[in-house]
């Protein structure tokens, strides 16, 4: 049997392993997926004041105009574009394609993401005259 | 019959797999379409209830509303059951959250498309 070697030991290791690109990813992949159905759910929550009150409604999508919340919208869309853009590498791997090239597709497609998220970023600033 | 218990588990098991593929499919094109016509087409138009109605007036909006509810659900909900089949090893538990999930999943649908229901018909 295994000789059992503590906390910090195992807590090492597993930090060590994620900063590996395939375990990086797997992690990324999932925390942003699970990080959309919370979203998903709120977003349900918030729409579904049409039904009970029109003027809450309006009153709440006042509030989700306002520049905090504008920046939430993109650290959203980053987070859609990271998951997506990974999902698409797990499924060409699925289809037996780029299997040798897993880091650099992940690392690209991370590039794609960051300068969507930048193109995004710029069109909700110059809409609202942020500079 | 321990035979035809696995090949029926493993049955369900590649249909989850793929339906979590094409609801992969699906949503790059409903949820991109979605976030980027309401968000990022013109970023300083002011979303509320009578601009909802009327942009639902639009079938092609009704439509990716519908697909993104449906695809969404399916696919966050499988994706969270796959998180708990790798934590957690015991049968029981196991059934237990998958079948909460399909609870949850189709009643959050009825009630998503009762509500586009409403925004659509009594605008
Ligand atoms: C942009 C479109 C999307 C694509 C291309 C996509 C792709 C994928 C793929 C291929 C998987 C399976 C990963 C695997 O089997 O290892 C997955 C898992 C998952 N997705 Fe998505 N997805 C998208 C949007 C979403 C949305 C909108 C949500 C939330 C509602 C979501 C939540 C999840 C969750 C929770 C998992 C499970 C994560 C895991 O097993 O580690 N995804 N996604």
């Amino acid at each position: 049997m295994e000789k059992h070697r503590g906390f910090p030991y195992y807590t090492k290791r597993v930090l060590r392993a994620s900063l590996e690109t395939g375990t990086f990813a797997h992690l990324l992949h999932r925390i942003t997926g699970l990080l959309i159905v919370v979203y998903l759910f709120l977003h349900m929550g918030v729409i579904s004041l049409a039904f009970i009150n029109g003027q809450t409604f309006d009153d709440v999508m006042v509030t989700f105009s306002s520049p905090f919340f504008l920046v939430m919208d993109l650290v959203l869309f980053a987070g859609v574009m990271i998951h997506g853009l990974n999902g698409i590498r797990i499924m060409l791997f699925d289809m037996g394609l780029f299997t040798r090239k897993q880091k650099e597709l992940f690392w690209g497609l991370m590039v794609v993401a960051i300068v969507s998220v930048l193109i995004a970023t710029w069109l909700v600033a110059t809409a609202k005259g942020w500079w | 019959m321990q035979q035809t218990v696995h090949l029926k588990a493993s049955r369900r098991s590649f249909w989850l797999w793929f339906f979590q593929r094409v609801s992969s499919v699906g949503l790059i094109v409903v949820l991109l379409f979605h976030m980027i016509a309401l968000h990022y087409i013109d970023p300083s138009a002011e979303i509320d209830l009578l601009s909802t109605k009327i942009r639902l007036q639009n079938l092609v909006f009704v439509l990716a509303d519908i697909f993104l509810l449906g695809f969404a659900l399916f696919h966050g909900l499988n994706g969270v059951r796959n998180v708990v089949y790798d934590y957690w090893p015991k049968p029981g538990t196991r059934k237990i959250i998958s079948s909460i999930l399909l609870v949850v999943g189709i009643a959050v649908f009825i009630w998503g498309a009762l509500v586009l229901a409403y925004l659509v018909l009594l605008g």
